[in-house]
């Protein structure tokens, strides 16, 4: 007889072997085994099923939701930008006799107009300065600052916002309407031209009448335009209404402006080149 | 035999199980049968008769038997059949050269696929199945021991 290796019992090798042969005879005439296949089957057809519905899924689902919304906000943002763009574009358009009656637009020219607008996005705005102090600058990043000099006018979609005063690379400082160091030679529709300065408080201008000379009349959400006198802003373009009229002395007002163009409104602005 | 020896080995059987039912889904068409469980099972066998003994062989068999919904007790049937041999002709078979024991290896599992293939497909069983698995078995035992030890490195079997 065949010696075996150390430890190993003959008798457990014979009798494994013809238990498993008993169970396969049994299974194969019988069908014995068939509940315990059927239960083993339907359980691991319910453990999938579980851990598919269950925790893969969920987990697949909101690892791709997170791609979607990632996508999808990418998106959102290219499209923000391209409609800022267009909005920005539509008002040099919609604006465009009265840019041209500027210095800086001789003759209205779409593709001319646009190539002289050059698109800008804040990258620093102290909204807390802003709403709080007399200081409102803001930092704008342009695609390029070739050809772009300080004292640029800085538009939004709803109108003049302010403009450049200092150049760094692709950074523009822009000072604001509202800045307190700020001067804005403003007219109303009767021919009264006054120089506004800023008011230190967001969306406001403010003009000091003297009324000695000649007796004006001025009432509330009277508009003022740009009067173009100071070389830098086009003349005639909308810069707000009346806001509040404040009797200084008897014989000097002063005449609060509302801003049209709030910077607050969108993160994306236009230059002038 | 660790618990632990046992689990790992339990989940390798299992996944070559599995892998050999995805591979036969595409040798089919050509007549061939892979074999990787039941000569990894031989290559155990004959590397660690003491700890492979048949009622791990009938263990692992009942498992793949439940698992690949076949009759309850072939694979166990024919793999403490095989340790059985394996252990019967252990000191013939350590004299064998790696050839001859990849040959003889060969041979078993010829047998297994026909046995398998009397019990599970009587009707269309073909030789040819069986010729091709010889084959098909020795070269794949090529590559078993190699991959036993990389899968048993960290174990004493």
């Amino acid at each position: 007889m065949a010696r075996l290796p150390d430890k190993s019992s003959r008798l457990l090798l014979i009798s494994t072997f013809i238990i498993c042969s008993l169970f396969l005879f049994a299974d194969f005439r019988f069908g014995i085994f068939k509940p315990v296949q059927n239960f083993y089957n339907s359980s691991s057809l319910f453990i999938q099923v579980f851990s598919r519905e269950y925790v893969v899924n969920p987990i697949f689902n909101s690892f791709s939701s997170i791609l979607i919304n990632k996508r999808s906000n990418d998106e959102n943002q290219r499209l923000k930008e391209e409609l800022n763009n267009l909005l920005i574009e539509n008002y040099v358009i919609s604006n465009r006799e009265i840019l041209n009656s500027n210095v800086f637009f001789d003759e209205f020219d779409i593709k001319n107009t646009l190539s002289k607008l050059l698109p800008a996005k804040v990258v620093d705005f102290d909204v807390n300065q802003y709403l709080c102090c007399d200081k409102h600058r803001m930092f704008l990043l342009t695609e390029s600052t070739r050809e772009l000099d300080s004292f640029k006018v800085v538009i939004n979609n709803e109108g003049i916002v302010g403009q450049t005063i200092k150049i760094n690379k692709s950074l523009v400082e822009v000072i604001l309407l509202s800045d307190k160091s700020h001067r804005l030679p403003i007219q109303n529709q009767s021919g009264f031209f006054c120089e506004a300065n800023g008011a230190g408080v967001p969306k406001k201008i403010f003009c000091d009448v003297d009324l000695t000379l000649d007796e004006k009349e001025f009432f509330l959400k009277q508009k003022f335009f740009s009067s173009g006198l100071g070389g830098i802003f086009p003349k005639g373009v909308e810069i707000g209404s009346i806001y509040e009229i404040l009797e200084l002395s008897q014989k000097e007002i002063r005449l609060t402006i509302e801003l049209k163009a709030d910077p607050l409104s969108s993160n994306f602005f236009g230059i002038i080149k | 035999m660790k618990l632990s020896e046992l689990i790992l080995l339990t989940v390798i059987f299992l996944i070559f199980s599995f892998i050999d039912n995805k591979v036969n889904l595409f040798l089919i068409n050509f007549s061939i049968v892979s074999n990787i469980t039941y000569l990894f099972l031989c290559y155990l066998c004959f590397r660690n008769p003491q700890k492979i003994n048949s009622l791990f062989g009938a263990y692992i068999g009942f498992l793949i038997d439940l698992n690949q919904n076949v009759f309850f007790g072939l694979h166990a049937a024919l793999f403490t059949l095989t340790i059985l041999i394996i252990n019967y002709n252990y000191f013939r078979l350590r004299m064998f050269s790696d050839f001859q024991i990849t040959l003889a290896f060969s041979f078993f599992t010829a047998f297994f696929i026909g046995f398998k293939s009397v019990i599970l497909i009587t009707m269309n069983f073909q030789y040819l199945v069986v010729f091709l698995s010889f084959f098909s078995a020795f070269v794949s035992y090529l590559f078993i021991p190699l991959l036993g030890k990389f899968l048993l490195r960290k174990t004493e079997l």
